[in-house]
């Protein structure tokens, strides 16, 4: 379901008549909950910030008896690209599409990957670059691998292939974050994510642990907070799951927001899920859920002395697409 | 810190400008608590510039170098929905770089920050930074060689600060300064204000001192050409000092938006170079303007300070 919310607070403290409209996301392509919404004809001038959904965590592997298991890789998260343009460069009406997060990958399977955001004078599956007036990257936010391999960031947009109606205005554009990658089958604990470590309010998301050939196993890779964003561990009991991650589920709250009094002021800030423990003879911890736009945490592998199966990943954030235009 | 609210501003829009005060960035952070009626904010971090290196104090019948111009702040800028930054910034606005002695190096400048907490310049708290590494001071004049160019602040990376993610975010590098007069008695390094044009901005590197060789020739301290609506600075003469930049105390003096006038040029220089002198103590090199390099001293004399940075707040 496509989350869609307008704010608006002219009667508050709010002396510029500003209004906000919040689109995240959750479908699976592009091909449909395109929303669309017409420039009001007091706006002046427009502000878009497009975040593209992070990859799901892989889950982990399922090893027979006696063989060692990778846990899974994390998810990358979404890009951002952000534009500041005067009203009447745009085209009256706009349809806005928030990528959805990858879906976790099952036990011993990998993830999907994320998906744009757009701003489009289109609706359309594939938007045309005629078309396009924001996209939140070029190549979307890779989902992890069963073999403990990492999914990309979503790469930044480059001005030279889309952004047509963006020329007019004012555009910045920024890369997303890998995530990090599963414990081995030594029994190696998944690797951590740094939050802010890339200049983004995103992240990716963690790696799960491995499992040896015996009963060695790895915790699930954490997220290493920083700032006003608190550590967040994975997993750290055998087949303990990771944990989600900062952001998850709260965005709603945004409906009380700056423009409506003074509290809640919500930190704008979200970090991907961890990584679920390895276990040896047993099912190992699944991965953690991304918060908005960041990776999915990995599964744990499963694998020891009598065999295991791996935990599944955690989803990628959704992305999103946010809107402000004052008069 | 200097606010303008008031006066004919029909937009209503807030304005708030904070000089760069501190030596170092472990002290002197502003807390600045967003207003609520604020929806949009644009912030503009400039860095502190570099002091002037001093001139050579060469004994009797030996040349000396001038010292080298130190550079000039980076410019980073922010445009970024007041909803996606924490309520309350803390800000810290680098200081010029001090001035120095003859036969000094001059002193780098401090960079600015705004930050989500006091005295931190981790990514993980940074809104924005003005550049990645600061602006460093003219080199010393020495007996045998010119003091060397000061170079300028580096360009902020987005790297530096996770919370200019949802912001338009936009960074220029600063300018170097310019070499001292050489050893035979040459003139210190002019500087053009403008002339890097959009990747640098209306700041400059402060130009260098002039030297001397080892009989009587003095050489003048170097210029800051000016462009366009801002005027030459000419270095001094010989044993003369060189001349302070524009904008030095007066740039951000509040007022602007009280009405028409004073409508001050938002544009500032670095110092011209004080000019070499044999047989005597030479001139000294000027302060720079906001964020600009100080100039440095002709043979003998002190360089002049860099100009401190600033960073200002709009919202509306």
């Amino acid at each position: 379901m496509l989350v869609v919310t307008v704010f608006g607070g002219k009667g508050n403290f709010n002396p510029r008549g500003s209004e906000q409209l919040w689109i995240v996301g959750d479908m699976i392509t592009n091909a449909t909950a395109w929303a669309s919404w017409t420039i009001p004809r007091n706006a002046s001038m427009v502000y878009m910030l497009a975040i593209g959904g992070g990859g799901g965590g892989a889950g982990g592997q399922t090893k027979g008896a006696g063989v060692g298991a990778d846990g899974g890789g994390g998810g990358g998260s979404g890009a951002a690209a952000r534009l500041l343009i005067p009203a009447c460069f745009l085209p009256r009406t706009l349809y806005v599409s928030a990528g959805a997060g990858g879906a976790g990958g099952a036990s011993n399977g990998s993830a999907s990957t994320g998906v744009h955001s757009f701003v489009s004078a289109e609706p359309s599956s594939s938007p045309n670059q005629s078309d396009v007036v924001l996209v939140s990257g070029s190549s979307v936010a890779g989902g992890g691998t069963a073999a403990a391999g990492a999914g990309s960031g979503e790469t930044s947009m480059t001005t030279s292939n889309l952004f047509t109606f963006a020329t007019l205005g004012v555009i910045s554009v920024v890369a997303g974050q890998a995530g990090s990658a599963g414990g081995t089958t030594s029994g190696t604990g998944g690797s951590s994510v740094t939050w802010g470590g890339s200049g983004l309010v995103v992240s990716g998301g963690c790696g799960g642990g491995g499992c040896n050939t015996t009963t060695g196993i790895g915790d699930g890779g954490g997220i290493v907070g920083g700032g006003l964003v608190q550590t967040i561990a994975g997993g750290a009991l055998a087949g303990a799951s990771g944990n989600s991650g900062f952001g998850v589920n709260a965005f709603g709250g945004c409906s009380s927001g700056l423009q409506v009094g003074d509290f809640p002021w919500q930190m704008f800030a979200f970090t991907g899920g961890t990584g679920g423990a390895g276990k040896a003879s047993g099912t190992a911890g699944n991965g953690g859920q991304g918060g908005l736009g960041c990776g999915g945490g990995a599964g744990g592998g499963g694998g020891g002395t009598s065999g295991g199966t791996g935990g599944k990943g955690g989803a990628g954030g959704p992305g999103l697409v946010y809107i402000l235009w004052w008069p | 810190m200097f606010g303008v609210t008031h006066g004919p501003n029909p937009r209503a829009c807030g304005h708030l400008v904070f000089p760069g005060q501190f030596a170092t960035g472990a002290a002197g952070w502003f807390p600045w608590t967003i207003p609520r009626n604020a929806s949009m904010v644009m912030l503009v971090a400039v860095g502190g510039g570099a002091s002037g290196g001093g001139g050579a104090s060469s004994a009797a019948a030996t040349a000396g170098g001038g010292g080298g111009g130190g550079a000039s702040g980076a410019t980073a800028r922010l445009i970024i929905p007041a909803r996606f930054l924490p309520r309350t910034l803390y800000v810290g606005a680098g200081a010029g770089g001090a001035a120095v002695a003859a036969a000094t190096a001059g002193s780098a400048g401090v960079r600015s920050f705004v930050s989500a907490e006091p005295g931190s310049t981790a990514a993980a708290d940074l809104v924005l930074a003005s550049g990645t590494a600061a602006a460093t001071g003219g080199g010393a004049g020495a007996s045998g060689s010119a003091g060397s160019a000061g170079v300028a602040e580096t360009v902020a990376t987005n790297t530096l600060t996770a919370f200019a993610m949802a912001g338009i975010w936009i960074a220029l590098a600063g300018q170097a300064g310019a070499t001292g007069g050489s050893t035979s008695g040459g003139a210190g390094t002019a500087v053009t204000w403008g002339g890097s044009g959009t990747s640098v901005g209306p700041f400059s590197g402060g130009a260098g001192g002039g030297g001397v060789n080892a009989s009587t020739t003095n050489g003048a301290g170097g210029a800051i050409t000016g462009a366009g609506l801002t005027k030459t600075i000419t270095g001094g003469a010989a044993g003369l000092s060189g001349n302070p930049g524009f904008g030095v105390n007066a740039m951000l003096d509040v007022g602007s938006l009280r009405g028409d006038y004073p409508w001050q040029l938002f544009a500032s220089t670095g110092g011209s170079g004080g000019g070499g002198k044999a047989s005597g103590t030479a001139g000294h090199g000027g302060q720079g303007g906001w964020a600009c390099g100080g100039t440095s001293g002709g043979t003998g004399g002190g360089g002049g300070p860099g100009g401190p940075g600033f960073i200002t707040a709009c919202w509306w």
